[in-house]
């Protein structure tokens, strides 16, 4: 059974997320429909440039081997991608026996249904709020350009500068590059606004971080330098400096590198590595490389894993329940789309922080009791400090800042071991021997593939509470194990309850860095970035999404029964019921650890903020595909 | 030809249940043996293209814990009360609804054709009815995809025989198929609201872990040849061996999630 | 007895709803205003049920256990769960499906479409009012509707009486002419006949399931310190499900040799009429012995099956052993012990940050602040989210 999507049909963010280093600034439009028939002139306008969800040619596509005719003649400049809720389809004409076909949960919209996330909505930017028939959002729009166009020309009128995509750039460069796809982003916007102007559309305002005019949220990916992600493991600048000596002998960096070089990074606000498991399903990539993509990402059963029934994320294919996902008629109109849900989250970024530094003496308490970590080489005390910080972190969220899972890496010596290794296969494979990248690819599969069930049973090394196994329980707690004495079946644990509850994620940061390094520039600091709103706006892609992206949120993240945690919320992404909020100061996280022995130790109870992140709003949005964005700008119904 | 074959007319005025008479009529032996052997005999039901609003009526839920009562009709019910019974025999097969950690009580009730509680011999209706009551935690749907999930196959034989069951593979057909014949308590009492199952289970091992530790700190402070220095370190060591193993047994209180029906009613909680 | 299992009583009990307009329990003092003739039984039994329920909602997130707090099952602390569901009526699942061949050939051998006939709908006489109550009871007790209903009477008399009344069959004994009953011999009255109505309408549970004995059941197994699961002793009895199984099996194959029996059948009276000359009687014998043998197969396994099947429920449905501890009161303990177990931890994290040497002093007093033996104080009140229960 191979499933073979029309590509040309779906669109583009769907399928495969856009590169963050290479489309790194998005801009979200909403848009109110006044009136029908202009509304679907305007749909007819844009349906051509729509970026459907076609290969583009890059290095990626040359690992799939897409064939030539399945590939996009150029590398598309302009990225333009359309969503609809519920009241815009309403709007735009479309009948109320077609629309009643449609769930629930899109019906209702996010605003209706905030308080069963623990929203609270006194938090909502007006933008999204839906209670006025004026400016209700029917319409999301995303534009992106391409950065690495923008960047060609900036290498090549500069000539000095050698063009390569997603490495670190001198600062100079990246500048010029910035502000050119600036400028670009900036004429198309233009170019947008003016269309839906002419064509009756309302261009809303006030879901921006930056002022209440502003008529769209731009986000943009995280820009590290050299340094910064050298020193994402807390060690010291003295030892920064050594490995990047060590790289540049080694001729893993160009001679000429420094350690303020930038680039777009894949890092979220709170200073973790994001964006790395994301589901893998049947069709999404060719069929030869899929399976390697399916490893740690897909359907775990009896110890292998496949991707996962595309019905899970497209609407009208066989899904995990083994039916056809639900697809409302006409049938062209359903199919080969599926919902979105979107939320700007607000990230409370220095409370957070404070909250966890806080907790740092006690943290090295614990650890010098109980981990009895081997005494050779004790680290510096602000060494120490920074590995009390890091392990905190880590055990929150269940990754090590750069992503290394805790179940590869459980203690902190052990994850300066990984990364050591990670660093040097990844010089060695770019200097482009054939065997170099082979390991190196060999050794990135970690980052997905593992197991929780099997390699960490009771969570000794990633915590129940931690972010990743709540979002991803993988086969944590498989209840088809039917013998509880002998562990020989854990090995065969499966991701039987997960599988229906899996979404894509296609969010982005927004709003301008906190730098973390030290773990007093957010105290010292905080005056000057008190004020600054930033986050993630967070999307989700599945075709349920009451049984996806809400069950999700509210069982696993606001809530903790399904691991034994009674109502402890996700420590990173949780969010208390408004009514509870009050009395409740601080969240409880039990985390333990690993003793040298393998046996577990004393538990250790953190705290995070109780509000580590704060809903500003969002909807539920109907991705549709091509052919359905015909029917709808020519009424076909 | 109906032909009643001796030592099967049941007893009249007997309250016990359990004798139930295997079939009345040869006739019932020929069919009940067609549907032994032919389980999917017509029972096939078009997967629904639209999407019904399944779910709970608020009532149904008190604290932390849901209630199901459904009542569907039952064709030969000896055979689901000859199912029942080697279920009961083999109680490794419903381990995984015991390690779901869902379900509080459940029950199944079979209730024969010919014998209504307060109704006279004489009344009879064409099916026998099954009743099927359940506490549980959690959402009606997550609930319901768990059963076609995990445990499709117990279910299946559970509502054997059942008129129109659709089997619990695909979920769709067969969430309609509860929802259509379930009833709404008009009363519903919980004990426990603010605890899931899972906190009773860890709370039981929080227990037995305390009173271990009290009988090891009673046997520490006896003997009285140590010093308090020595007891405290003695005690430590049994206190961390057993607090270890109790990370994932302490969960915090709270109040239940929403249920999504409070959100569209725009309940204030 | 399935429905005693485990230390744990399923009761279910099914009653007629009385039909007709409803009329007020004779002697009862003050009648709700709302209640008035025009209303039926089950209507008001369900308007009465939703109020009691709002009863124990308004007060479910009250912190303090006073007696005046308590709905009516929260006194005995032995009722995990309890429901009150009218059935009005029976579901209809739809037509009755059948093979489409199997309609095809029914209709070409009746010669009329099979849909003229219509299908018979189930139809009650009258509602139902199914009570379902799981409560702790001890599992060699014969009695355990009866001592439990003893024990909620005094808290439940009015609801209970007040329930029933809606139910059919229900009557309190009318005193003589000009006299009245002291109030003692009217809840008396009242408590019998609440009585006897349970437990004459009282169905079998035919398959409980009670999570906490298996989980119990697990806690057993567990060894605190080394956090080992040692196997359970509850296993498939495979040979007990053989005993179920293989009488069927006979059934089955008896009923297959059954065809040979009528085909001798058959031949025995073609014997009379064939005429004579005729050489028959080899394959007549050869049928008749296949016959004698089918039959006195399918005579024998059916007896077997009989017995077997006797056997086998009897077997089959020998309640569960109980395992200690998992009463509601025990359970309520538990979970107090638990909450405060986390307090005491975390204050000994967070004020003597791991230190080995007052671990000791911290638990002591744990011991003797919250008295982990005592199963009655302090401990949760059950029916509430969160409220304490201590005794003076």
């Amino acid at each position: 059974m191979t499933t073979i999507f029309d590509r040309l049909d779906i669109q583009g963010n769907i399928l495969l997320p856009y590169g963050r280093s290479s489309y790194p600034i998005a801009r979200h439009f909403l848009f109110h429909v006044r009136d029908k028939e202009q509304a679907r002139a305007f749909l007819d306008w844009i349906l051509p440039q729509i970026t459907t969800a076609q290969y583009f040619p890059s290095k990626r596509s040359k690992q799939m081997q897409i064939p030539e005719d399945q590939l996009r003649q150029d590398y598309p400049e302009v990225l333009l991608n359309i969503a609809f809720t519920a009241s815009g389809l309403e709007a735009l004409g479309v009948p109320a026996s077609v629309l009643r076909q449609f769930p629930n949960a899109f019906l209702d919209g996010m605003w209706k249904r905030a308080e069963m996330l623990n929203d609270d909505r006194a938090d909502w930017n007006n933008a999204w709020k839906d209670q006025s028939h004026e400016n209700t959002t029917h319409i999301l729009i995303t534009q992106r350009v391409s950065f690495n166009s923008c960047l060609e020309k900036v290498c090549e009128s500069r000539k000095d500068d050698s063009f390569k995509k997603s490495d670190y750039l001198c600062q100079k460069t990246f500048d010029e590059a910035r502000s050119s796809m600036i400028q670009h982003l900036d004429q198309e916007t233009k170019r947008l606004l003016d269309q839906a102007e002419n064509l009756g559309l309302v261009a809303l305002s006030g879901h921006s971080n930056v002022d209440d005019d502003t008529k769209w949220l731009e986000c943009e990916s995280l820009v590290h330098t050299r340094l910064q992600d050298l020193a994402i493991a807390g060690i010291s600048e003295d030892e920064c400096l050594e490995m990047f000596k060590f790289q540049k002998d080694r001729g893993y960096v160009s001679s000429d590198a420094t350690l303020t070089d930038l680039r777009y990074s894949e890092y979220e606000h709170f200073g973790f590595f994001d964006g790395i498991g994301d589901p893998v399903f049947e069709g999404q990539y060719p069929t030869a490389f899929q399976a390697e993509m399916a490893q740690g990402q897909g359907h775990l059963s009896s110890g292998q894993w496949r991707p996962i029934a595309p019905g899970e994320f497209l609407l009208g294919y066989p899904n995990e329940a083994q039916e056809t996902t639900c697809h409302p008629m006409p049938y062209t109109f359903s199919r080969n789309g599926t919902f979105m849900a979107v939320r700007k989250l607000e990230q409370n970024v220095s409370e957070f922080h404070r909250t966890l530094v806080g907790q740092v003496p006690l943290m090295e308490q614990w650890l010098d009791n109980f981990e009895c970590s081997s005494s050779s080489g004790q680290p510096s005390a602000v060494g120490n400090i920074n590995k009390a910080l890091k392990v905190l972190r880590a055990k929150l969220v269940g990754r090590w800042d750069d992503g290394t899972p805790l179940v590869h890496a459980p203690t902190y010596e052990s994850w300066l071991n990984f990364r050591k290794r990670l660093l040097t296969l990844a010089g060695e494979s770019r200097k482009g021997e054939q065997s170099a990248k082979d390991a190196w690819k060999k050794f990135k599969t970690k980052f997905t593939l593992f197991t929780f069930e099997s390699d960490d049973t009771k969570g000794i090394r990633c915590p129940f509470a931690s972010h990743i196994r709540r979002s991803n329980p993988r086969d944590s707690g498989d209840p088809s194990l039917r013998k509880d004495s002998d562990s020989s079946e854990i090995s065969q644990a499966s991701s039987l309850l997960v599988n229906r509850r899996r979404i894509l994620r296609r969010g982005m940061t927004y709003g301008p860095a906190v730098d973390l390094t030290s773990e007093n520039s957010v105290l010292n600091d905080q005056n000057s970035l008190g004020d600054a709103e930033r986050g993630t706006f967070f999307v989700a892609i599945c075709s349920d999404l009451e049984r996806q992206f809400e069950f999700m949120q509210q069982q696993w993240l606001n809530y903790g029964s399904d691991f034994n945690l009674g109502n402890d919320i996700c420590p990173v992404a949780g969010a208390l019921h408004p009514s509870a909020a009050s009395d409740v100061k601080d969240i409880k996280v039990m985390m333990s650890s690993e003793r040298p022995d393998g046996s577990c130790s004393l538990p250790f109870v953190a705290k995070s903020t109780p509000r580590p992140v704060v809903c500003r709003g969002g909807a539920y949005f109907f991705v549709p595909s091509l052919s359905a964005l015909r029917l709808l700008a020519q009424n076909r119904f | 030809m109906r032909l009643i074959l001796p030592g099967m007319a049941r007893q009249p005025g007997t309250k016990d249940h359990w004798h139930e008479r295997p079939f009345s009529t040869l006739g019932s032996i020929g069919l009940s043996l067609v549907a032994f052997l032919r389980p999917a005999w017509g029972i096939s039901k078009i997967p629904l293209r639209d999407t019904p609003s399944f779910g709970m009526p608020l009532g149904d839920i008190v604290g932390k814990s849901s209630a199901l009562t459904v009542v569907t009709p039952l064709w030969c019910s000896w055979i689901n009360r000859f199912l029942l019974g080697l279920y009961r025999t083999l109680p490794a097969q419903f381990f995984p609804l015991v390690n779901l950690q869902m379900i509080h009580f459940a029950r199944w009730v079979i209730l024969p054709k010919d014998r209504w509680p307060g109704r006279s011999k004489k009344f009879k209706t064409r099916y026998s009815y099954l009743l099927f009551s359940s506490n549980f935690n959690g959402t009606w749907d997550v609930y319901l995809d768990e059963f076609s999930d995990v445990i499709s196959l117990g279910m299946d034989t559970m509502w054997y025989r059942s008129i129109g069951y659709p089997k619990s593979i695909p979920s769709r057909p067969f969430k309609a198929y509860i929802d259509d014949n379930s009833i709404e308590c008009s009363y519903y009492y919980n004990a426990l609201p603010g605890f899931s199952l899972r906190d009773v289970a860890s709370a039981l091992k929080v227990r037995k872990a305390i009173h271990f530790l009290e009988e090891k700190l009673a046997e520490i402070n006896q003997d009285t040849t140590t010093s308090a220095a020595t007891k405290d370190d003695l005690f430590f060591q049994q206190f961390e061996s057993v607090v270890a193993n109790l990370v994932n047994h302490l969960p915090s209180t709270g109040k239940p999630p929403l249920h999504a029906a409070h959100g569209t009613r725009e309940l204030n909680l | 007895m399935p429905s005693n299992e485990a230390g744990f009583y399923q009761l279910t009990a099914l009653l007629p709803v009385k039909t007709g307009p409803y009329k007020a329990l004779s002697g009862e003092k003050n009648v709700p205003q709302y209640c008035n003739s025009s209303q039926s039984y089950s209507h008001h039994l369900k308007d009465y049920l939703n109020q009691l329920s709002d009863s124990f909602l308004s007060n479910i997130d009250s912190k303090s256990s006073k007696s005046g707090d308590l709905h009516l099952f929260d006194h005995t602390r032995c009722t995990h769960f309890a429901r009150f569901v009218v059935i009005d009526q029976l579901f209809y699942n739809g037509r009755r499906r059948h093979d489409s061949l199997i309609d095809f050939f029914r209709t070409l051998a009746a010669g009329k479409d099979l849909l003229s006939k219509k299908d018979k709908i189930d139809q009650l006489e009258s509602p139902y009012l199914l009570i379902a109550i799981d409560f702790d009871c001890h599992p060699s007790s014969t009695s355990c509707v009866q001592d439990y209903l003893s024990d909620l009477w005094p808290y439940a008399s009015q609801e209970l009486t007040e329930i029933l009344h809606h139910c059919e069959g229900f009557y309190l004994p009318v005193p003589p002419r000009g006299k009245r009953f002291t109030s003692r011999t009217a809840d008396w009255n009242a408590y019998r006949t609440v009585e006897r109505m349970i437990l004459s309408h009282e169905v079998e549970t035919t398959y409980p399931f009670s999570a906490y004995f298996w989980v119990a059941d697990k806690v057993k197994r567990w060894n605190p310190s080394t956090d080992r699961v040692s196997p359970s002793e509850f296993k498939n009895r495979w040979g007990l499900f053989g005993i179920g199984i293989l009488p069927f099996l006979l059934v089955i194959v008896s009923l297959l040799i059954l065809p040979f029996y009528l085909g001798s059948f058959f031949f025995n009276w073609l014997y009379e009429y064939v005429p004579p000359g005729a050489e028959l009687s080899e394959f007549y014998q050869a049928w008749n012995r296949w016959g004698i043998i089918g039959f006195a197969l399918s005579v024998i396994s059916v007896i077997l099956f009989m017995f077997a099947w006797r056997y086998f429920i009897n077997r089959a449905n020998q309640p569960m052993p109980q395992i200690k501890g998992v009463d509601l009161k025990s359970i309520s303990k538990s979970l107090y012990l638990q909450g405060e177990f986390l307090e005491m931890y975390k204050r000994w994290q967070d004020h003597d940050g791991f230190s080995k040497s007052s671990i000791r002093q911290h638990f002591s007093c744990f011991l003797d602040k919250h008295q982990p033996s005592d199963i009655e104080s302090p401990s949760l009140q059950p029916g509430k989210y969160f409220s304490i229960r201590k005794m003076s």
